[in-house]
């Protein structure tokens, strides 16, 4: 079959001329970004932005996660970087992480729903608290505690166990070591604890 | 989490970026892994030996050569499986890997075994001589399962407990294929449990403790 430009193209990688010069593009600035080219890898994740947005938005059964796994998406190929070979295609490589990366936040997803099942009965006759949870949104006894918390711990606690981030994500979210954010979050873990065991004693509001 | 929180996140990584080396290609890594096992296979083989009737048995035992056949399927298709699974934008060869490597277990356990069911007559060999094959297979397995982990540590790998089992069971079963050969066993149960499901059970018995070690080390502060 002959290409017309716009159609599918007879080259190895099988793509049509306009996705073919941004793989190149794409691939020159990441070969670049591994050898340290900063100016590059910042043109790169730039403009990898709209399609990843695209990308995720498909996969994702509401439009509220997409920033997070965007960004998600952004960190891991900035941990993943060093896998990609500069002579194979960039997008597969790209695209992949974003798939993983979707999955992640869709099973991080469906596990706080059916930990949410499980929260205190007190919530779910509360009918602001019940739109939290329809919305996905955090319950408010909980909302209510992390509030009192100081900022880096709540940020935590937050990183942590409600976005699901692993700890060098997080770590990495934050701009902290990951030893400094696990103190951190122990910290705030405690701090709620008490709170919340002291709401329990006195009534949740 | 909103567009000028990625903006912020894209320079806040730009300003991090170090120069990184780019992973070996898969088919060096494949090609140094299997060079490995040639090395530590010739000097298996050279400390047991082969039968003398090795080319006879070839040449006539189906059974043998199925058994024979499927190791090295799984050998191979297990490794690719593993390396391939750890690389982001590398699905083909992966998906190739996991089919060869079931493919090897289905042809050398299921066709080989009912093929050696029907043909070999041999007499029962002792339960020690099973455990002393497997263990010759997990020997040889060490060093270039060993090369494998090490490739994928350095990769980017997802599904780690697949890619833990598929690798046990490749290196495993490029172990049992120097075993196969120089195993002067031909009883039923030997050369099903001992040679044919060797990688499959070096596999469960590698993951699974492993996986929990993982999960231990990995454990989140509030759990701990």
């Amino acid at each position: 079959m002959e290409s017309d430009g716009e159609g599918p193209s007879n080259d190895p990688v099988g793509l049509p001329e306009r996705y073919r010069d941004l793989e190149a593009r794409w691939q020159a600035w990441m070969a670049a970004a591994q050898k340290g080219d900063t100016a590059a890898y910042e043109r790169l994740l730039s403009d990898l932005l709209p399609m990843l947005r695209i990308f995720v938005r498909a996969r994702l059964r509401n439009d509220s996660g997409v920033e997070d796994v965007v960004q998600n998406v952004l960190l891991s190929v900035h941990r993943a970087r060093h896998t990609y070979r500069p002579e194979r295609p960039f997008g597969p490589w790209v695209r992949t992480i974003a798939r993983n990366a979707t999955l992640d936040l869709l099973r991080a997803q469906t596990r706080r729903a059916k930990r949410e099942i499980h929260a205190p009965e007190a919530d779910i006759e509360d009918p602001k608290a019940a739109r939290s949870f329809e919305s996905d949104a955090i319950p408010v006894w909980l909302e209510k505690a992390l509030s009192d918390l100081p900022a880096s711990q709540r940020e935590a606690v937050e990183l942590l166990h409600l976005h699901e981030l692993s700890v060098s994500e997080a770590a990495e979210r934050a701009g902290t070591t990951p030893g400094a954010l696990k103190v951190r979050a122990h910290r705030g873990y405690r701090a709620l604890r008490k709170r919340l065991g002291s709401a329990e004693e006195q009534g949740i509001e | 989490m909103s567009e000028d929180n990625t903006k912020t996140l894209i320079d806040r990584l730009a300003r991090d970026l170090a120069p990184v080396k780019p992973i070996p290609r898969l088919r060096a890594a494949l090609v140094g892994i299997v060079a490995l096992w040639i090395l530590v296979g010739g000097v298996a083989l050279a400390i047991r030996g082969l039968p003398e009737n090795l080319a006879h048995v070839l040449a006539t035992n189906v059974a043998f050569d199925l058994v024979l056949a499927g190791l090295v399927l799984t050998g191979v298709g297990g490794l690719v499986w593993a390396l391939a699974a750890s690389v982001p934008g590398r699905e083909g060869p992966a998906n190739w890997g996991r089919f060869f490597a079931f493919s090897g277990v289905v042809l050398g356990a299921g066709l080989g075994g009912f093929a050696i069911r029907g043909e070999i007559a041999a007499p029962s060999s002792p339960f020690a001589s099973d455990m002393i094959c497997l263990g010759w297979s997990g020997l040889i397995a060490l060093i270039p399962g060993v090369a494998a982990v090490a490739y994928v540590a350095r990769a980017f790998p997802t599904h780690r407990g697949w890619i833990l089992a598929a690798g046990a069971a490749g290196a495993t079963a490029l172990g049992a294929i120097i075993v196969h050969l120089s195993c002067p066993y031909m009883g039923f149960r030997h050369l099903l449990f001992a040679h044919a499901l060797a990688p499959a059970i070096v596999a469960i018995v590698v993951t699974i403790p492993m996986l929990a070690v993982m999960r231990i080390l990995e454990r989140k502060p509030s759990q701990s």
